[in-house]
């Protein structure tokens, strides 16, 4: 009986630690614009997760992947006023969603758009 | 005196005959001494895991297990499966470890079953066992992939819609655990973590020869009948030998291939037990003897033949194919060449055996 407990318990930990290995360890694609709706700067600049800085030129759109599911995106432009500003948001990738972040809006509250994922046939 | 260097020449002819050809070569190859320690160090923490879990079986008196090819095999699905799910970076690698580890021990139990109803020939049935697991595992993948098998990711499946390609590149994972911890010593890279995994794997080996459990396999491996008289589950054993051998193998062949980033889907597994059991029976192991240092050193002067060959044969003649050529000839020539030699020194071996008890029954005659 305890053996059969041993075991079980032991399958359970491992299927437990299985999902928690495929939620930290998946990889989303995060796409991020600099397409604003009454200002766009020349040039935006990102850090995703802390890593390297990326320029985005004026209503252009990128690519990028982030593996789990916490994130921060620090964003660097230049205001209306030509005023250098640096924004820092933290974002949560789900499965099945498509994240757009717009550095040009990254002062609103639609800073972020979450859609489904559509399967493509 | 004379007797213990003949005995030592006997003993480690394999390694001797190797590091000859090996001084020959060099020298004719052309390639610097730091290129080769930097290859040897890379190489050493690509193999050794695999080469490692051969160990053992010889223990527990199976042979070498050319079976770990079933094991590669649990690791490869394992890494198609997180190739497929998207999973990066060590957790990728963790869990490619995790879902291979239920079909490895599977794989294991049934190897172990099928080598006990074959005792004394285990080599060559897990060969041929290889080889018909390679049939199932090709029709999983090229038929049951895709088909029965949910797979998302285009980029691994054939164009047809089922079916895995032939390459996957496993840029997600590649070198993850090489280049998560390392050390630079001079003009040398050392990926410490995966020599961290290596010497983990190392001190498993000697506890695990200390525990019951292995001292039982050590019984086994002397004398299977004695073993079984004295209470030992022999085939529950030897079943327990070989699992562990294909869990092993199964963690070698991640290890291995994540520090390569490519899987040739329908290849990478079946040279595996060919060439770990050629390295460690360069490093002096027997079919029935196997250490630790005969694994790390079998897999140096393996790797040190690979490198220097193909050059050394390109030096010598002139074309570079030749070179690929050589590659081949000394990968199976070696393997070839270490039985031979092996059987010759189990001849010498038995030969003085025999002078040995003449004497003891002369002498004793004599009084």
């Amino acid at each position: 009986m305890k053996t059969i407990a041993t075991r079980i318990g032991v399958i359970l930990a491992m299927i437990l630690l299985g999902i928690f290995l495929f939620i930290s360890g998946k990889e989303h694609a995060v796409f991020i614009e600099n397409k604003g709706e009454k200002y766009t700067p020349k040039n935006a600049y990102y850090i995703l997760d802390g890593k390297k800085e990326v320029k985005i030129k004026k209503k252009k759109k990128k690519r990028e992947y982030v593996k789990g599911v916490n994130h921060t995106i620090e964003v660097r432009f230049k205001d209306a006023d030509g005023i250098e500003k640096k924004v820092v948001k933290e974002f949560k990738t789900k499965m099945g969603k498509k994240i757009t972040i717009n550095a040009a809006m990254i002062e609103n509250d639609s800073w972020m758009k979450i859609e489904e994922l559509k399967s493509k046939k | 005196m004379e007797n213990k260097g003949k005995k030592f020449l006997i003993n480690n002819i394999v390694p001797i005959v190797i590091l000859i050809m090996i001084v020959m070569a060099a020298p004719i190859s052309g390639l610097s001494g730091g290129y080769l320690v930097q290859e040897m160090i890379s190489r050493l923490s690509r193999n050794s895991f695999l080469v490692l879990s051969l160990i053992i079986p010889v223990v527990a008196g199976m042979g070498l297990n050319f079976g770990i090819v079933l094991g590669a095999m649990a690791g490869q699905l394992g890494l198609i499966f997180i190739t497929d799910w998207r999973i990066v970076g060590m957790e990728g690698i963790m869990l490619a470890v995790l879902i291979s580890l239920p079909i490895a021990v599977l794989l294991g139990i049934l190897g172990g079953y099928i080598l006990n109803k074959a005792k004394g020939r285990e080599m060559i049935t897990s060969i041929i066992m290889g080889f018909f697991i390679n049939g199932v595992y090709q029709l999983i993948v090229l038929y049951g992939m895709g088909n029965i098998i949910p797979m998302t990711n285009k980029k691994i499946i054939l164009s047809r819609g089922y079916g895995i390609r032939n390459a996957i590149d496993l840029k997600n994972i590649r070198q993850v655990l090489d280049k998560s911890m390392v050390v630079k010593v001079g003009e040398f890279t050392i990926p410490l973590l995966t020599i961290l995994i290596i010497g983990g794997l190392c001190l498993f080996i000697v506890w695990f020869r200390k525990t019951k459990l292995g001292q039982d396999m050590r019984a086994i491996g002397q004398d299977m009948e004695i073993a079984k008289s004295a209470g030992i589950a022999v085939e529950k054993t030897r079943v327990l030998s070989i699992v562990i051998s294909t869990v092993l193998a199964s963690i070698g062949q991640i290890i291995f291939l994540q520090n390569i980033g490519t899987m040739n889907t329908y290849n990478s597994h079946e040279q595996i037990g060919m060439f770990s059991i050629a390295a460690i029976l360069i490093g002096g192991a027997t079919a029935a003897k196997a250490s630790i240092p005969n694994a790390l050193g079998g897999i140096i002067l393996f790797h040190l033949m690979f490198v220097i060959s193909p050059r050394a044969g390109k030096e010598l003649v002139g074309s570079a194919q030749i070179g690929e050529f050589f590659r081949v000839f000394i990968s199976y020539g070696v393997i070839a060449l270490a039985l031979v030699l092996h059987q010759w020194r189990r001849e010498q071996e038995n030969k003085a055996e025999r002078k040995r008890m003449m004497e003891i029954q002369l002498s004793g005659g004599e009084k």
